[in-house]
């Protein structure tokens, strides 16, 4: 493209001009919207974080010109973050993907080639593969923020076609623990209430979440709750790091990373010794479990009690008194309604599931759930974590509707919903994403699709997954907006249509579908990916004359892109594979979703209730059409989730373990890692918004004021962090942020020296094989005084 | 200007240049014009965010700010205002409704937010 970065500068401060002084005129004429500006609103969702904010893009001429929100949406209520009203300006940079790019070899220069002979190249790099090794030689790695439609027709291809599971998705790297952990004490993914519970709380225990920073417009509600009702709301917030979410936390508990499942049994501890439980909560709806056991209230009261407040204290590094772990407990406890909350700080963990289930464990002793007010609500990182990939088979162990791959008969389902043979789908063998990369690293994997991700920059331990990106006898497929690290190891890039230049859904944290219809057009060759895969698997199917891979578009060919096709695929996914099932999405059709200003909260079996805007809890009678079809018996609750034959919630008896790598004396700090405000994930968008790029340019590492004093560090020095596993050299902020001991670095920066993931390790839970990005061991020293930084964009 | 001149003592400092050898070493910038109530800043002077220098040149307003609910929120101050070569000294109207849209048909029409709202603590006038 002609157009320059600077143009690009210029021409979006134009346009953001123009909005300010009149493009959004309608806000302030009495006259309806539109009428004199040329401006058609389209509504849809934000492509960022997995709050689900719903907005409206407006469009002049057929180009975007601005964001807002939508007020009576109920995620948001029209608040916007800075990313939320700014993600408009990177749909037209002149590094946008444009048109398929292709080299034979990895060292070799792209060209430009055509679509025919992408889709020909991809299909054959494939076929190739599936010849040589099956289903084993072949991998898709998706992402959160693929659409639905995206994911699903992804997986369905995968499996049923080329008989893999080697299907995965960045979500194994943020949400896999939680996905465990509802699994595990709940028998069924996903939160039971959502975010209309916030504004009834009285108290938010936010553990291992900076939820102002990650997500910015949900903290706003929780702020909103928290400064309308200063006495009687209680926050706490609980991080080894103070953030700008402890700002309104009336309790604060900073502790030695790795130590907080001492903490959560330490507060288990305190509400069972001063009877705070609800007896007749626990008597009707929870049984205890310690491995393959099934104990009792007693067994799991003799486990706690070495979690004495004292003994927690000291543990957790006697930052905080016994007393506080009392009073935490107590506010937890005691509220009218407590809602939990958490993210990366508790799933990137090796100790991910069983800290997801020492909070669950908290709200069934206390019976602080099911009513309005208490949940234990586990925030999402990406827009469509769990609406594609976790509901929709995006990851190796899962079939669409939650259904498990090693179960025959839900893979027989699937196969006759698909209308291919029995036995089509393998019974397992899938790789989860960390064996997905020492796979391509050991030459088992020949060809990879990696979609809407940027595994280069995003895996942990990125040093030693790089040679598998570099092999010259794999091939790599990426569809993608714009050139990331992981562009520059493919074989082929695909440029793909962004959010708004194609039509989809993305489920957000609350089990909420949205849609977001196609407004404008995707830039110069640029495809949705629904149909790149579409006639790729015609492609494919040629190749391997094999009729069942055909078979699996057949419905879908010949349908528009922009919104026919896209929508053909919803219909597939919710009316034959959710029918029934604990995410039954078939009330949430494209039609009904269309007509809300936000969308539907599964389940919803019909459109009558999807009418209603869904499920706000999930299990209650009377709120919830699956716990009134489901029911069993007299009581209210119905436990129905797919996970526990028993129908009860699972108090789990946990200890605390230790993280994979603790601090030395060759390696004295710990070493977390996180967001800021202004950018999103590996900065492939944000870092092209001058905007955000200019508020956070590049990462930095946040050093205590002790440590920096002892280690003669001033604020804007370089710093080298040095771990087993690689070395980054950033700029120094000294700040009260981090505990004493502990250092903390932002994980969006691409440039090769600010590259954060070559010092983390990729240490795995052992259930959810979600890698503990938040734990390590480094060396942290001075290596000069400030030098002049620039921000860093492949 | 002497705030002005202050400010840009302070983004230099803030940028961590005044001591840097390799920034004496490192070409000369071309400096951008930016609006006419903010000091010309180097591309890299602009590599700093808002309210790190105002946080020295304006503190009453940056603390105002920090204190209120947008600064709680991490409403940031481009948000409103705009960035170095869209900035607006007094946001518009319309830069409130990204946000609040439902208050642009609720509030008064002929007035501006700020007659109604004091500029960055956002509390209602008496």
């Amino acid at each position: 493209m002609n157009q320059t970065r600077r143009d690009f500068i210029k021409k979006a401060a134009a346009l953001s001009a123009a909005s300010c002084v009149g493009i959004q005129l309608p806000f302030s004429l009495a006259e309806a919207k539109n009428a004199d500006t040329g401006v058609s609103w389209h509504r849809g969702s934000c492509r960022l974080c997995g709050v689900g904010c719903r907005l409206e893009l407006g469009v002049r001429n057929g180009q975007p010109i601005g964001l807002r929100g939508i007020p009576e949406a109920r995620t948001n209520f029209g608040y916007l973050c800075m990313k939320g009203m700014n993600f408009w300006k990177c749909m037209q940079h002149p590094d946008r993907l444009t048109k398929p790019l292709y080299r034979a070899k990895k060292t070799d220069k792209f060209q430009e080639i055509s679509w025919d002979k992408a889709i020909d190249l991809a299909a054959d790099a494939f076929a190739k593969a599936y010849k040589g090794g099956g289903g084993g030689a072949v991998a898709y790695y998706g992402s959160g923020q693929a659409l639905t439609e995206e994911t699903y027709l992804f997986q369905k291809i995968m499996r049923g076609g080329l008989r893999s599971n080697n299907v995965e998705g960045n979500p194994r790297l943020c949400m896999a623990s939680a996905v465990g952990g509802y699994q595990t004490s709940f028998g069924a993914d996903e939160p039971i209430g959502g975010y209309a519970d916030i504004e009834k709380a009285f108290c938010f225990f936010i553990i291992g979440s900076n939820t102002a920073e990650a997500h910015p417009v949900l903290f706003r509600r929780i702020m909103r709750r928290k400064l309308d009702n200063p006495d009687t709301v209680k926050v706490i917030n609980v991080d080894p790091r103070i953030s700008q979410t402890s700002r309104i936390a009336d309790k604060h508990l900073q502790f030695k990373p790795g130590t907080d499942l001492a903490l959560l049994n330490g507060m288990a501890h305190v509400i069972l010794e001063e009877k705070l439980y609800d007896e007749d909560f626990i008597k009707k709806y929870a049984t205890f479990h310690k491995g393959t056991d099934v104990v009792d209230l007693e067994a799991y009261r003799a486990q706690l009690s070495k979690y004495t407040p004292e003994e927690v204290a000291r543990i957790c590094g006697g930052v905080f008194t016994p007393d506080d772990v009392r009073q935490v407990a107590r506010w937890f406890a005691t509220s009218k309604g407590t809602v939990s909350m958490w993210t990366m700080g508790l799933n990137q963990r090796k100790q991910g599931v069983f800290a997801n289930n020492l909070v669950h464990n908290l709200h069934i002793l206390t019976g602080q759930l099911m009513k309005d007010g208490a949940d234990s609500l586990s925030l999402t990182g990406q827009p469509n974590a769990c609406g594609g990939v976790r509901e929709a088979g995006g990851l190796c162990h899962i079939l669409p509707g939650h259904r498990p791959i090693e179960n025959e008969k839900m893979r027989n389902q699937v196969e006759a919903a698909w209308g291919i043979p029995n036995g089509r789908i393998p019974d397992g063998g899938g790789l989860h994403t960390m064996a997905m990369f020492e796979a391509l690293n050991d030459g088992k994997i020949k060809a990879i699709w990696i979609n809407c991700t940027s595994p280069a920059q995003s895996l942990p331990n990125l040093s030693k997954y790089e040679p598998g990106f570099k092999r010259e006898d794999n091939f790599i497929v990426c569809t993608d907006i714009f050139p990331t690290l992981t562009t520059q190891h493919a074989n082929l890039v695909l440029p793909t249509a962004f959010h708004f230049e194609k039509t989809g859904v993305y489920g957000c944290t609350e089990r909420r579908s949205q849609l977001t219809k196609k407004a404008v057009n995707p830039p110069g060759q640029a495809k949705p990916e629904v149909w790149i895969i579409r006639e790729w698997t015609k492609k494919l199917a040629e190749k391997l004359a094999d009729p069942v891979i055909a078979h699996c578009v057949k419905t879908f060919d010949g349908l528009e892109e922009g919104y026919a096709l896209p929508k053909a695929i919803w219909e597939e996914y919710t009316q034959k594979m959710t029918a029934g099932r604990d995410n039954d999405l078939r009330g949430a059709t494209y039609e009904v979703m269309a007509e809300m200003a936000d969308g539907v909260q599964w389940p919803a079996p019909t459109e009558a209730f999807a009418k209603t805007g869904g499920a706000v809890k999930k299990f209650v009678k009377g709120r919830d059409p699956m716990a009134d079809l489901e029911s069993k018996n007299d009581l209210p609750y119905q436990f129905y989730g797919p996970g526990h034959a028993d129908r009860t919630l699972w108090i789990w008896l946990r200890d605390q373990g230790a993280p994979e790598e603790v601090p030395d004396a060759e390696y004295p700090f710990y070493l977390s890692t996180g967001r800021i405000v202004d950018h999103w994930h590996t900065m492939s968008m944000t870092g092209r918004i001058p905007e955000l790029l200019r508020a956070n340019p590049y990462a930095y590492v946040e050093i205590n004021p002790k440590d920096a004093g002892r280690m003669g560090i001033q604020p804007n020095d370089m710093v080298e962090v040095k771990s087993r596993r690689g070395v980054n050299i950033l700029p120094a902020k000294v700040l009260d942020g981090p505990m004493e001991g502990m250092v903390f670095v932002y994980w969006h920066d691409q440039h090769p020296d600010r590259l954060i993931n070559k010092v983390t390790i990729d240490a795995v839970d052992a259930a959810s094989k979600e890698p503990e990005f938040k734990i390590c061991a480094v060396q942290v020293k001075r290596v000069s005084g400030p030098q002049a930084l620039q921000p860093y964009l492949v | 200007m002497k705030t002005g001149i202050r400010m840009k003592i302070v983004a230099i400092l803030a940028a961590g240049l005044l001591f840097s050898g390799l920034a004496l070493a490192a070409p000369a910038e071309k400096a951008v014009k930016t609006a006419p109530s903010h000091p010309e800043l180097s591309a890299q002077e602009m590599l700093v965010d808002c309210a790190e220098c105002h946080k020295e040149a304006t503190p009453q307003v940056e603390k105002e700010w920090y204190d209120s609910q947008h600064g709680l929120a991490m409403v940031k101050c481009y948000q409103c205002h705009g960035g170095f070569e869209n900035f607006a000294l007094t946001p518009p109207r319309d830069a409130c409704a990204a946000c609040h849209a439902d208050q642009m048909t609720k509030c008064p029409q002929d007035k501006t937010c700020w007659q109604c709202h004091v500029p960055h603590t956002f509390a209602a006038k008496p």
